[in-house]
Parts: C-alpha cells; structure tokens; sequence
C-alpha cells in the first residue's frame, strides 16, 4: 500500500477501544488523577510550541432555543480569569502566541495557539486557568452576543455559499433541534447564571484533552502536572442525543443569494453510520473526477465555475456536493449537473485503479499537512477524543461495486435537500 | 462542509487595553533561532537555476517550478491570470497523468512578478513529479482547455466586480499610485473584454515569452541533497533551449496623497471599511509591526468598546513594487462613518501606542514568519523569496530577536515616517441609501464598481532587449516550439 493511502486508513481508522497513536506523530499519552487526557508530541526542528486544548462540548449540547451556548462560552473564554486581570488576548499577545484562535464544532469546542518555547509555561499556565477559574461578566457577555450576531453577519456576507448554507442548516434542523444555527434571539436569552453553570460542567479537566506539539521544555509534564494537576474533575455527563436527520421526501429551497453571490446549487443527504467509508471513498472519486473532466465544460449553459463534493458531518452525518457557477448560469442547470455527475458513476463505475488514484491524492494532501505542528496537534487531538465506540473505518477496503451501490441507493434513489441560490438581479 | 460552517465561526483576532497583570513570562534564557534548512543554489546549463532547501519531512517533498514574471509583464490585462488557468486545466485534466500518478495536484499562483507551478508529492515521486511539471508547460496546447479557463476568468471578473473586499482593494490600489505604474491594474484578472480579445494564438505567444528558461528556477524543499536535486532537473528541463525573456519597465511606487473613496454596492449587511497607503518596501520590521499595533487598536475600539465589527483585520495587500497596508473591517452600515473615523485615528495617533499595542504588532512579525499551515510552504516561500529577490525576511532572523527587536520609539518612528495621516486612503463600500448622507460633510469622491473596474494602466514600455552574452543566451527557440518543430 502506498504511504498515502496508508496515511488515510490509520487516521480513520478507530478502534473501539481506544485510539492509536500514528506512527508518523510519535506522542506520548498519559491521564491525570482528574481525568485530564494528556498528548505529548516532540518535535525540536523549530522553536515553536501548538498548543491545543479540546472539550468535548459543541453545538449539539446547546440547550433547546438556546442554540449558540456553546459559541458564546467560547467566545467568553478569552475575557479574564481568576489569577488573571488582563483579557486571554492580551496575555496571548504578551506570549507572543500566533494563530491563536478558536472553534466551536458540532460535537467539540477547541482553543488554541502556537507559542515560542519560552512562553510554554505561561500558555500551560494560561489554559489551566480558564480551565478552571475563568470569570464571566455580564457586560461582556452581552457584549460578546452583539459580536457573535455581527460574526455571523460576516459570515453570511463572506461566503459565496453562506447564505445556502445557512439555509440547509436551518431546515435539516428544526427549530428545536441543537444544530438549528443560533441567532440574535437565541443568544439574548441566556443569562450570566446559565453560562457559568455551561462552564461547569463542560471545561472541565475530565472533559479535556491537552495537546502539546513542537519544542517541548524539558520541565513540560512538570508544569502540566503544577497547573493541571490542582484542578477538580467536573460532574460525568453523558453525550447528549442528538436527534437524526430525516428526511422522508426531496425538500427545495430557492433563495436569493446576498450581492456578491453566483448562482448555486446545494445538494444534502442524511446517511447512515455504516455509510461513511464508502461515503469518504465516493467522495474522494467524485472530487477527482470534477477536477479531471467536470472541469472542462466551455458549451455549458451553467459556466461552472467550481464544483465540490463536500466533507462529511455538515451538521450531522451528511453527504453533500455543490456547484457555484458563472453569473448566468441557472442554479436548476448547475443541481442538473450535479446530479448527472452521479448517474455517470452508475453508468460508469469507478475502476479499482481509479479508486486508488482518488485514494492517492487524498492520501498525499493529508501528508503534506504533517509538517504543520498546528495540524499535528489537531490531528492529535481528534484522535482522542474519536475513542468512542464507532467502528472501524477503513476506507482502502472499500470497492468499485460498493461506490455504485452507495451511488444508487443512498444518493440518487434516496431524498435530499436542496438549494437553489440565484444572485440578486442587479446592484 | 465543516470547513465552510468553521469559517462562520472561528473567532477573529482581538486585543484589549492595559492593566496590570500577575503573570509573568518566564525570562528568555537563549535566543533561539528559526532555522531554515540550508538553501543551496545550482543552475542548468541553459540557465534554469535549482534552489534546494534540505527541509525534512517524514513524508513528501514540496516543490515548484517558478518564473520570474507575473501580471506586471503582460501585454494584455488579464492574459497572466489566463495562463495561469489554462495551465491549471490542463493539469487537472488528462493531459498530465504523470502527475495523477503520483497523487499530485498542481496549484499555480499567478503573482505580481512572478508564477510558480507547486506541488507536493511522496519523495520517491520527485523525480515523476518535476518530469510531469515541465511536459505541462511544453506540452499543454487544448484549445478547449483555453475557452473553459477563459469562461471561468470572465466569471471571477463578474465576481470580483460584486465583491465589496475586492473593490475596495482596486479603489485603494487606484488613489494610490499613478496610472502608470505597472501594478496600477493589481486584480490581474482583467476585464470581459480584454479576456475576449485574447486568442489562443496570443495565449501560447505569452507562453513563450513569459515561460523561458533564463526566467524558471526549480524550488525543491525535502530531505534531498542539491546534487540530487540538479539531476533530476536537469532530466526534465535540461533539453530546454536557453531563452530570455523580455521584462516590462517598472515604475516607481510613489506617495499620493489620501484620497477618501465611496463605492456605492447594495445588498449587503455590513459595510466594508479599508484605510491603508503604500509604504516604501523596507526591509525593517517596524512596518508590519505599525501595522499590528495600529490593527490592535482599532479592535479594540470597533469590538471591544462599541462592537461595531467581529474584528478588524490585518491587510497586507500586496507586496513588492505594490506594498500596500492596511487595516480593514466590517461593520453595520449605518456605523461606518464612525468606523472609518476610528480607523483613520488609530493609525494617526503614533504617540500612543501602548506596550499592548506593540506586543500584538510584534507578535504579528512573528506570525507572517511562521503562519503558514505547512512548514515546508514556509520553506518554499522563502526559497520563491530568495529567487526573486536575493534575500529572504524575515524568518531566518533569530526568533527572540525578531520579536524583541523594536521597542516603542522605533515604532513610533516608523509612524512618523511611513503612516502620515495626509497620506492615508479610505475606501469605504457599502449601502449607499444608508452610507450616503453620513457622508454629506466629508470630502469624498463616488466611483462606481464599473468605474473601479474599468480604468487600465497606460501602456507601458517593453524593457530592452537583453545584450550581454549571459543575458542573450545560447539560443532562442522556447521549449514548446523546439517541441512543436519535433526537437
């Protein structure tokens, strides 16, 4: 097996008992007596540190019409702590910390930053503090909602799909639903009580995992275990229930894009859990295949411009392809296309040469990615914490007939969101 | 998906006023420097140079074939960013299953002065890769490759014309430097009907005029030794015929004096504010480092104490000749005023930049070294860097130093000299129905989206001819005519 491919499979692969260290992000992994998961990654090429702290906290556990929770207390993770009377920015500034930054995903929430050596202590020191003391003030809090909202502004105007996409969140996920996106109502109910009761339960050390990348002090487990160490585990919580996807019918969306946008065509279908080996191995064929020939279409009436087969987990377990065309395509042509692309793969299936050649590039982009310790830490980092029981998934075992059948059934023959963004008509 | 819906929600940059604090870092105990692998630099014998950087990765090699001319050589706007296209299709299509081999996706990156064709491969495929890197150029000859990637530049036109952050950066680049001036037209893409009047004909004569071998370097970042390195260039492009290439006269950056720009475009939430102006390039930190501090305070102001924005941002739109700074953001559009009046301050009120301010500012040095995702893209940049201008900034500078380096009068200093409030631009981009009567007391001039877009540079004169020996070279048939002849 190619070095690529072999890439590809350790970094899905997941045991159910627990997870395996890549042999090309050598670690060393420990737990302390709170339950903290500690990753350890040396790399001394570079005087740089990646520092990551995960929470197994997300969208998924924000409290029903209180969607954004999670958002909001990350963003209130960069105010003050309780050993600390300057904001979390300004003490990474004074560390000199680059890219440092945050997420909040469906199902984890990540702070992070690179830092040199020297300020190694005060990052590990800096994190156990708002691990474990961080202080929340109501003026910030309400401050922070109106940023949040003008994020999400920018972010609608952002992108050429945002809007769409917006959408499709908005109907896979009823209003109740934890992944329905949060909103400027959904935000101003939350009081400064029910975000510091959110924080108690979820930053916790036994709902965390400490990754640390790079030039590592020698005193690094010393330090973890000073700071770290002192903090009390929080409540166990279960993960929460996320309701599935359903879909027992097509649903079509026509919206009209902000200024800026082109026209373009989302497709969306729910999938099953059994389904992501073969869905990453489609994915990968259908990415190739838009660039080699999807590509060259200079009679089209849609002018594509850009085709994707999306990632996995667009709010749930998804699948999910996408067109952006030229200003006068008609957003129905470029669905049209989309879906012709997947009637070809049932009329011509992949051969086992060109799974491997899909397998390939995607295996050698994730390589490429190894030399970042940034990516190393997050790498690290999603490893641990995929320990939960989910199979093994590998997608090398994967064959031609099972992309077909997975075509077929779980795409063409099956309901799907979709929608259609047409540009505004004029400025 | 995730990486659009992250997107929406990855939290921006921000800093906040001073006040005392009880941590403390730890005192620097050695300098420890960033070192790149060291570069070493060997030519073919028709000119073309191999720049080797003994970066080790466990597994791939990143590497580029560059040219050393971008959109300020081209005859016809856009023609540049067209090449570039063109030669991206046909890597992505049929024509290059060398590279489809190996795993390779070619990303070409058309600049201002220069065109690099990267990609990264396992090490053994290096050999695979750079053989497939150089039949691409001397093979590619799909008209129907050409028509696609016309259609899809004449899209991105369309598209730029729509997009409020590139408009503002046109109409900044515009009030600032003369019509003249070889990166006046800095999108590089064109307009609908320069694109239109470029035929296949032209497109492959650009090709080898732009693409010659006194004009490529290889850059080849992995565990391999210049020896290596050579050989396998030398093997894909040694049988190019040695040619010059004709190089369009530059002129001058020079200062203009601020100009504040409206730019009507409906539709949007926000507002988009960019105050920027051309600095000098320099080779001292103390600009970027001006910059971030001047960043920093305009965040605090917009989103820490009126949340006006989610986060001003750093702009760094061009480099070389262009070098253009700047500080942008989006706010509501009846703020915008306002905004751009905090914008503006924060950069005219040297005097007080605070320790803070100039923590953020040095600590953004340090991140253009080290931001990039992939360390060997770092590696190659400062190869790219070194190939185009003899010497590379500023990541082979000691890390300690570099951060520790400028104190507060020379960053006021800095100010004084490069950041005159007289010479600082405004564009504001917006809703003009909301924005217009905020503006009915301020000195501004309107350009429309079709006006940004349509001035072009005045025609400019081809450098000379080469006339010493070196310059002239051995020969003057390209590649892809040497082919075409059946050489």
């Amino acid at each position: 097996m190619f070095l690529g491919a072999a890439l590809l499979a350790a970094s899905l692969s997941v045991p159910a008992a627990a997870p395996q260290s890549n042999p090309l992000i050598p670690s060393k992994r420990y737990t302390l007596k709170n339950g903290l998961r500690v990753v350890l990654h040396e790399d001394h090429s570079q005087p740089l540190v990646a520092v990551r702290v995960l929470y197994e906290v997300g969208r998924r556990d924000d409290p029903p019409g209180q969607q954004g929770m999670t958002h909001l207390l990350e963003h209130n993770l960069f105010g003050t702590t309780k050993h600390l009377e300057i904001p979390v920015w300004s003490e990474l500034a004074r560390m000199h910390a680059i890219r440092a930054n945050a997420s909040t995903e469906d199902d984890v929430m990540q702070l992070f930053e690179m830092v040199p050596p020297t300020s190694v202590r005060a990052a590990i020191r800096l994190e156990a503090d708002r691990m474990g003391h961080a202080r929340f003030k109501y003026d910030t809090l309400e401050d922070e909602k109106r940023i949040i909202v003008r994020e999400l502004a920018e972010g609608r105007d952002d992108l050429q799909s945002g809007a769409a996409l917006q959408t499709a969140l908005r109907t896979l996920h009823p209003p109740t639903h934890p992944l329905h996106p949060s909103t400027g109502k959904t935000l101003a109910p939350i009081t400064l009580d029910e975000l510091e009761e959110f924080d108690r339960w979820s930053i916790t050390p036994n709902n965390a995992i400490l990754v640390l990348a790079g030039d590592l002090p020698s005193d690094t487990e010393e330090r973890i275990e000073q700071y770290f160490g002192r903090l009390l585990p929080g409540p166990d919580v279960p993960e929460p229930e996320v309701p599935p996807i359903e879909l027992s019918k097509t649903v079509r969306k026509e919206i009209a894009g902000a200024a800026g946008t082109g026209p373009l065509a989302l497709v969306v279908w729910p999938l099953q859990e059994d389904d992501e080996a073969v869905a990453i191995v489609t994915n990968a064929v259908l990415a190739r295949r838009f660039r080699r020939r999807g590509a060259l279409q200079p009679s089209s009436p849609t002018g594509v411009l850009h085709n994707e087969a999306l990632p996995l987990n667009f709010g749930g377990r998804t699948f999910g392809l996408a067109s952006l065309g030229g200003f006068r395509a008609a957003p129905k042509a470029l669905e049209a296309e989309l879906r012709a692309a997947l009637v070809e793969v049932i009329e011509h299936p992949p051969t086992t040469q060109e799974l491997e050649a899909a397998l390939r590039r995607r295996g050698v982009a994730l390589l490429s990615e190894l030399d970042s310790l940034e990516r190393r830490a997050e790498f690290l980092a999603r490893s641990e914490a995929r320990d939960a029981p989910q199979g093994e998934i590998n997608p090398t075992d994967v064959t031609p007939a099972q992309v077909r059948q997975f075509v077929d059934v779980q795409l063409v023959r099956a309901p799907s969101l979709v929608v259609l963004q047409t540009p505004p008509s004029g400025r | 998906m995730k990486r659009f819906v992250l997107s929406l929600l990855l939290a921006a940059s921000g800093c906040a006023s001073g006040e005392l604090m009880r941590y403390s870092l730890p005192d620097t105990e050695t300098d420890l420097a960033f070192v790149p692998a060291s570069s070493e630099r060997t030519q073919l014998g028709n000119g073309i140079g191999v720049l080797t950087s003994g970066f080790e990765h466990p597994a791939t090699t990143t590497l580029a074939l560059v040219f050393g001319r971008g959109y300020v050589d081209e005859r016809v706007p856009g023609m540049a960013m067209l090449l570039g296209a063109w030669l991206q299709l046909e890597a992505d299509t049929n024509l290059s299953p060398g590279l489809d081999a190996v795993g390779a996706v070619v990303s070409i990156d058309v600049g201002t002065t220069s065109t690099r064709l990267m990609v990264t491969v396992e090490h053994r495929d290096v050999p695979a890769a750079m053989q497939a890197l150089s039949q691409l150029l001397v093979q590619a000859d799909s008209e129907l490759a050409f028509e696609t990637a016309k259609g899809h530049q004449r899209g991105l036109v369309a598209s730029h014309g729509r997009s409020p952050a590139q408009l503002a950066r046109l109409a900044l680049v515009q009030s600032t430097l003369s019509p003249s001036s070889t990166v006046f037209d800095s999108l590089g893409l064109g307009t609908a009907a320069s694109l239109e009047s470029i035929s296949f004909a032209a497109l492959k004569a650009a090709r080898n005029d732009m693409f010659t071998s006194a004009s490529a370097c290889w850059l080849v970042v992995g565990p391999h030794d210049s020896n290596a390195a050579h050989a396998w260039a030398e093997a894909a492009s040694g049988s190019w015929p040695h040619r010059a290439s004709p190089k369009v006269v530059d002129v001058p950056v020079t200062k203009q004096p601020g100009v504040f720009t409206f730019v009507p475009l409906r539709g949007f939430d926000t507002a988009t504010i960019l105050v920027g102006t051309s600095v000098p390039p320099d080779p001292k930190p103390a600009v970027p480092i001006v910059v971030g501090a001047a960043m920093a305070r305009s965040n605090h102001v917009m989103r820490e104490l009126t949340q006006k924005t989610y986060g001003a941002r750093l702009a760094v739109l061009d480099d070389g000749p262009l070098s253009l700074w700047g500080v942008t953001a989006r706010v509501p559009p009846k703020d915008a005023k306002d905004a751009a009046g905090f914008m503006m301050s924060s950069f005219g009120t040297a005097e007080t930049v605070t320790g803070q301010q100039l923590d953020y500012g040095t600590t953004r040095l340090v991140a253009a070294a080290y931001e990039q995702r992939s360390l060997a893209i770092v590696h190659l940049l400062r190869l790219h860097e070194a190939f185009e201008r003899g010497y590379t900034l500023p990541a082979g500078a000691p890390f300690q130093s570099l951060s520790a380096q400028p104190g507060p009068e020379q960053v006021t200093r800095a100010y004084r000299k490069h950041f005159l409030v007289k010479h600082l631009h405004v564009v504001i981009v917006g809703d003009p129905d909301v924005i217009g009567p905020q503006l009915k007391n301020v000195t501004h001039v309107v350009r429309t989206p079709e006006e940004i877009l349509g001035p072009r540079r005045a025609a400019h004169e081809e450098a000379p001819a080469p006339t010493s020996d070196a310059e002239k070279g051995r020969g003057t048939v390209s590649p892809w005519e040497a082919e075409a002849a059946g050489g």
